[in-house]
């Protein structure tokens, strides 16, 4: 089958898929040397006329570690490795064969079985069976995705996370404003917030049970809380001034966030039970775009100190302060990957274009991930191996998913209007 | 009168032509006839005429620019840094300058340009001869670069353009500051161009209570 061929079956499948979603994927670039995988659609029931496979399938195309052959190809529809005929699948293109069932039990909950194997069928590798509750299904198939990435890479796949973003539409003329999440693969998305007003600066906490945000629905800066569950919204600050850049501290206790109520935008600590604040940068510059250390016990963030933005890191107890970026005179909007080991800013390359640049944190080399002219706000993914960002295309905002080492990218556009902002939620659980 | 409103204007075009090359100001906002909004906070405009007479009669806020420019003065009117306030308050320029309603920025740069102090000038005395009247500043950035370090820069040229209004007069309790960043721009094109038409900051006459 042509390259063109299978790019345009996996485009009609996110399509499909896709009815209510908004957004769609667009593989941009994968090297050759994915690892080939034939999942076999599964057996048995199919929810949502979605089959288990084919979700399975998407996934592990989306991770550009693995190339899937197409199921039209395969010879047969073994629902279990007692089923594959013996000598049938010698000489499929693929070392790894995925088979699997999915049943419904008589209390409305689904079952699920599958095997990975190898060399034909010869071998099995993994092989698990488990139950879910009705409105988990596709949880299941991400599941099942990333038991075999980490089988296969040795690290945790990130097929069961979601992504937060900003959504920018139009209604009668006027620009409008929905706080959004959905599946990675841009799936099952829920609107959190519409308004007619700006929303900035989304973040989950460590839990992923509540979001932050930053929204103008007051005509002024103010930060919200929001849980998941009950949709329920507090106000957390809305001082004179700025209220911005809310981040989680990795015990979900504390909230790091941007205000300018002192006299111009300096970073402080709130504890969440006492509300009570502790100023950490004290300085004239704009000090603002706070993110944590893992140890919870620094902050990185943009300070224009040095006469342009720039990353530092700071010690919260102490306030030592050191710059982290020499390259160029812009780099802002720093996120730290979950390992500690990277850090990813907004980097300025030209007189006017803008580019996610990666910088080593152990050896201090810094590279440029992106090659598109206006991009901006990295977020990593929990396995710290990709970036999410938003970037465009021609003229309108899109959200770009690019692995750390550069070889695999695609594209999130929205289908309705514009998106930005986006961050990777942690692990679910 | 009408002979030295004229002569004000000849002067004020000539200098404008001379500074054009050299100057960020782009004039005067247009107003989007069908944007309803810039009309929600604004008290009742007199006619320019009645301007004239501000100490004698009861303070309102000046008139802003409106769609169809009901104005004895014809032409597309500037401010300059060397158009003069007279004391009794010479209605027909110090009109034209409390009309300018916007003040734009280099990129990155805080610092209010010369060309506006006119402007800036006549908005000072006139809040500062109505205590009662308060204004609202609201900072702006193109869109180039992170939102919430736009933020703080668009709070940056308005509290630098409050600064000057407090220097000059006016009482704090007056001011109000806002920023916006790069979510609210005048034009969306990603060039120059638009560029240095979203590096600004607004000044609004808001209610007069707080």
């Amino acid at each position: 089958m042509t390259l063109l061929a299978r790019w345009m079956s996996l485009a009609l499948l996110c399509i499909c898929g896709s009815a209510q979603a908004d957004l769609t994927i667009e593989i941009t670039q994968r090297l050759d040397d994915a690892t080939p995988i034939a999942v076999v659609p599964f057996t048995g029931i199919e929810a949502e006329n979605t089959n288990t496979g084919s979700i399975i399938r998407a996934d592990l195309d989306r991770s550009g570690t693995f190339r899937t052959l197409d199921p039209a190809g395969l010879p047969g529809r073994p629902g279990s490795s007692a089923e594959m005929l013996p000598g049938a699948w010698q000489n499929v293109a693929a070392d790894l064969v995925v088979v699997g069932n999915a049943g419904k039990l008589a209390d409305g909950r689904y079952s699920f079985r599958y095997e990975l194997l190898k060399k034909g069928g010869l071998e099995r590798i993994l092989s698990e069976s488990f139950t879910v509750d009705a409105s988990r299904w596709r949880d299941a198939a991400h599941y099942i995705s990333d038991r075999i990435y980490k089988q296969i890479t040795g690290e945790p796949g990130v097929f069961a996370t979601k992504i937060l973003y900003v959504n920018q539409y139009k209604r009668d003329g006027r620009k409008r404003y929905r706080l959004e999440l959905s599946d990675v693969d841009g799936e099952r998305q829920v609107t959190l917030l519409d308004s007619v007003e700006p929303i900035l600066s989304p973040t989950w906490s460590p839990s992923a049970r509540q979001v932050a945000y930053v929204s103008f629905e007051s005509r002024k800066p103010a930060i919200f809380v929001q849980n998941l569950a009950t949709r329920q919204r507090t106000k957390l600050t809305d001082f004179a001034g700025l209220n911005g850049a809310p981040a989680w501290s990795p015990d979900g206790k504390r909230m790091a966030l941007t205000l300018s109520r002192d006299g111009n935008p300096e970073l402080y600590v709130m504890d969440l039970d006492s509300r009570q604040l502790t100023r950490v940068t004290n300085n004239p510059a704009i000090d603002t775009e706070p993110r944590w250390t893992s140890d919870g016990k620094s902050l990185i963030f943009t300070s224009d100190r040095s006469g342009g933005p720039q990353i530092y890191r700071v010690n919260i107890a102490s306030g030592d302060t050191k710059r982290l970026t020499f390259s160029g005179n812009f780099n802002a909007r720093g996120d730290i990957s979950p390992n500690d080991r990277y850090l990813a800013v907004v980097h300025q390359t030209g007189a006017s274009s803008y580019a996610i640049g990666i910088q080593d944190l152990n050896n201090g080399v810094f590279s440029i991930l992106t090659d598109t002219p206006l991009d901006e706000s990295p977020s990593f993914s929990p396995n710290s191996r990709m970036v999410v960002y938003a970037t465009r295309k021609g003229r309108m905002g899109v959200l770009g998913i690019m692995s750390l080492d550069g070889r695999f990218k695609l594209r999130l556009p929205a289908v309705d209007g514009e998106v930005r902002e986006p961050v990777w939620s942690p692990y679910l659980r | 009168m009408n002979i030295k409103k004229i002569a004000k204007i000849t002067t004020v075009s000539m200098l404008v032509a001379s500074m054009a090359a050299c100057s960020t100001f782009r004039g005067p906002r247009p107003i989007d006839p069908n944007d309803d909004s810039q009309f929600e906070n604004l008290p009742p405009a007199p006619a320019v005429e009645s301007i004239r007479g501000i100490s004698e009669s009861a303070p309102e806020a000046p008139e802003t620019g409106s769609a169809n420019l009901d104005n004895p003065i014809q032409g597309n009117v500037v401010a300059d840094s060397s158009t003069v306030i007279n004391a009794d308050g010479s209605a027909g320029s110090m009109a034209d300058l409390l009309k300018v309603r916007v003040y734009y920025f280099g990129t990155n740069l805080s610092d209010i340009t010369a060309i506006a102090y006119g402007s800036l000038n006549a908005h000072a005395g006139y809040l500062s001869k109505n205590p009662n009247l308060r204004v609202q500043l609201s900072g702006h950035t193109d869109e180039r670069g992170t939102r919430e370090y736009n933020l703080a820069l668009g709070e940056r040229r308005a509290n630098a353009v409050a600064r000057y209004l407090v220097t000059n007069g006016v009482n704090p309790s007056q001011i109000s500051v806002v920023s916006y960043g790069k979510e609210k721009p005048v034009d969306d094109g990603s060039n120059e161009e638009a560029w240095s038409k979203n590096r600004r900051v607004e000044l609004d006459y808001v209610s007069g209570n707080p």
